[in-house]
């Protein structure tokens, strides 16, 4: 009965109705637009991160757990590796180079990473091989550098990189390519660690060591091991470092969570938005309502009968305005420039819908209370 | 005490506020047979709508008893109220009878909605009943689409739908014109003499008191005259409770 009374409300004032559901629309594009956002940049910051297949991540102390502040000697990295309950470890550096694509365009940024194959690190290949310690000039590209560069498996591609104040061209053949691992905002080619050092920008070209330094090291505890006891492990035996997860790792990049913080604010002022927009929009219907509510009360309708048609057609607006925000949404964000980076994750867009689902009858609450308390007297004026 | 569908004894309503004291409605005991359709009148303040109010179970006496078919109903909460009203009771108002949104026939089949007895008989019973109210071409209109008239007269048909033992009417011609309101009155009085219903109708109009059977006036909150012939209503004529009516005119 109630979703009958607020149907036929809703059929017969379809243009009003169908206004309200299209500001619905617009907030949840908003919301939507700003959740996908905020994953796209969290994603273009953390993905390699994310990803690690490791259970702790080692840190130079008072690095603040930056992997750009982070530098640690290889050795500390070799005996890591030997310490008990440690089912493996991998070293894993940082840098950024250009690559040519095309000698009359400007050159596409990417993080240069060196990782140990076939440790923690190495990202796997889902086309190709892995990445292997010979021959030298070899890499594995992420998917998003093969899709910027249309690379394919067995295609050479030329690095710049900036060595003292020259800058030079180095040919990597790529042997394999992995999923989406970037980093920093950026797309990543993985070398082995020793050809990442070769070729890294660095400002002393001569200076080439057979241990670089890395910047972290990502470890693998065996299963009977807890990282409680890993962490108090590794910390005893090397000096100067100190261990955290891989959230808190990508939660500590620079920026990152004072741009996330930016976005979920947006994104909770919009939901507050809605919500008041949501509560006004119902309680001035409820106000006009008055009259007819008391009659219907009057005739013998329930309280209950009332307040959920009241609820129901709350539902039932909410409900076409979020599928229409969501449809205009996805429409949206495949018209964007592929650098726009707006990404969307199932739980995201699930978590983000629920929540614009719930503020509407959150917001009509005031005007469902209010539709309870009419007295069919004073309503009628009798 | 059976053989009335209505019956109330000493009813009052008293309303305190401070130290003044209202009695709106004062020890009115009224009977309502089967198949009696009966005006409350009186002047404005006199009584009548908040006699009408208790009778629909919308306002709670502060003394005496109703009777319906012999039961007595007080002590109801909120819910058992309601059930009562859309069970037991047909009501119609001056204005904001309709919902707005529902068709004429939609309107009429909220009752039975309401009740839970819709069915396509029941459906068909609510659709002959428009037609005999002369609304054949406005089943399918919306309150808007519809003249004033109109209006009451689907107020009417949902009134009766569901078979209620008592029919409420508070001014139900004030907005119409006097052709229209004689029309309307008209309706309403044959059906509750056709299907024994008890009917009350409060009014300024005495014009529309030729189609009750009773005229009860009421005045301060207390029956003040009882014309049990309509025909008599113009013994009200030259006294002072009759210039406090507002009445337009006589029969």
């Amino acid at each position: 009965m109630a979703i009958y009374l607020s149907f036929k409300e809703i059929w017969r004032n379809k243009t009003k109705y169908f206004l309200f559901s299209l500001v619905i629309a617009l907030i949840s594009v908003l919301v939507l637009f700003t959740a996908g956002l905020g994953e796209g940049l969290a994603t273009n910051n953390k993905e390699y991160l994310e990803k690690l297949d490791a259970d702790l991540l080692v840190f130079q102390t008072d690095a603040n757990f930056s992997t750009i502040e982070s530098r640690l000697d290889y050795k500390k990295y070799k005996r890591t590796r030997r310490i008990e309950g440690i089912a493996d470890a991998g070293p894993i550096a940082f840098s950024n180079v250009k690559v040519v694509v095309n000698p009359n365009e400007e050159p596409v940024d990417v993080s240069f990473i060196g990782v140990e194959p076939a440790r923690p690190g190495a990202p796997k290949a889902l086309l190709g091989r892995d990445l292997q310690s010979f021959p030298s000039k070899i890499a594995l590209i992420d998917q998003s550098t093969a899709d910027l560069i249309d690379a394919k498996v067995g295609d050479k591609i030329t690095i710049k990189s900036t060595q003292g104040t020259e800058d030079k061209l180095f040919e990597l053949t790529v042997t394999g390519i992995a999923d989406g691992q970037r980093y920093f905002f950026r797309p990543s080619i993985f070398v082995s660690l020793s050809t990442w050092d070769k070729f890294r920008p660095k400002s002393d070209p001569d200076n080439y060591t057979t241990q670089p330094v890395l910047n972290i090291i990502a470890v693998k505890a065996e299963d009977t091991v807890s990282t409680f006891y890993l962490e108090n492990a590794i910390t005893t035996i090397i000096d100067d470092v100190e261990l955290t997860d891989i959230k808190t790792a990508y939660e500590s990049a620079p920026g990152y969570s004072e741009q996330q913080g930016t976005l979920n604010t947006i994104k909770g002022f919009t939901f507050l938005i809605g919500t008041l927009v949501i509560g006004g929009f119902f309680q001035i219907q409820i106000l006009q309502k008055l009259p007819q509510i008391g009659m219907l009360k009057a005739i013998g309708a329930p309280n209950r009968l009332v307040s959920a048609a009241a609820i129901s057609q709350i539902i039932i607006v909410s409900l076409i305005g979020v599928i229409i925000g969501t449809l205009a949404t996805f429409a949206l964000a495949v018209t964007l420039p592929s650098n726009v980076p707006v990404y969307f994750t199932t739980s995201s867009v699930t978590v983000t819908i629920t929540t614009l689902l719930l503020i509407g009858p959150i917001g009509g609450m005031l005007s469902i209370r209010m539709a309870h308390k009419v007295e069919p007297l004073t309503a009628l004026d009798m | 005490m059976d053989t009335y569908i209505l019956n109330t004894v000493d009813l009052s309503k008293t309303y305190k506020s401070n130290e003044l004291v209202v009695n709106a409605v004062s020890k009115v005991s009224l009977q309502v047979k089967p198949g009696e359709f009966i005006a409350l009148v009186g002047p404005s303040g006199s009584g009548k709508t908040t006699m009408l109010a208790m009778l629909a179970t919308l306002l709670e006496s502060t003394e005496g008893y109703i009777y319906i078919d012999g039961e007595p109903f007080d002590n109801m909460n909120n819910k058992q109220r309601a059930k009562f009203r859309r069970e037991k009771i047909g009501f119609t108002f001056q204005d904001n009878n309709l919902v707005p949104y529902l068709t004429a026939t939609e309107n009429v089949e909220l009752m039975l909605r309401l009740n839970g007895i819709y069915s396509p008989v029941e459906a068909n019973r609510a659709k002959d009943l428009l037609l005999r109210l002369g609304l054949d071409d406005q089943l399918n209109s919306l309150p808007s689409q519809m003249s004033k008239g109109q209006q009451q007269r689907v107020a009417i048909a949902r009134s009766l739908i569901h078979n209620p033992r008592v029919v409420l009417a508070d001014e139900p011609t004030a907005s119409l014109d006097t052709q229209r309101a004689k029309q309307v009155v008209q309706i309403f009085s044959d059906l509750i003499h056709e299907e024994q219903r008890a009917g009350i109708m409060v009014t300024h109009d005495l014009r529309m008191c030729k189609y009750v059977d009773r005229v009860i006036q009421m005045v301060d909150g207390s029956i003040n005259r009882i014309i049990a012939d309509p025909a008599d209503i113009d013994v009200l004529a030259g006294t002072s409770e009759f210039d406090k009516l507002s009445t337009p005119a006589l029969l």
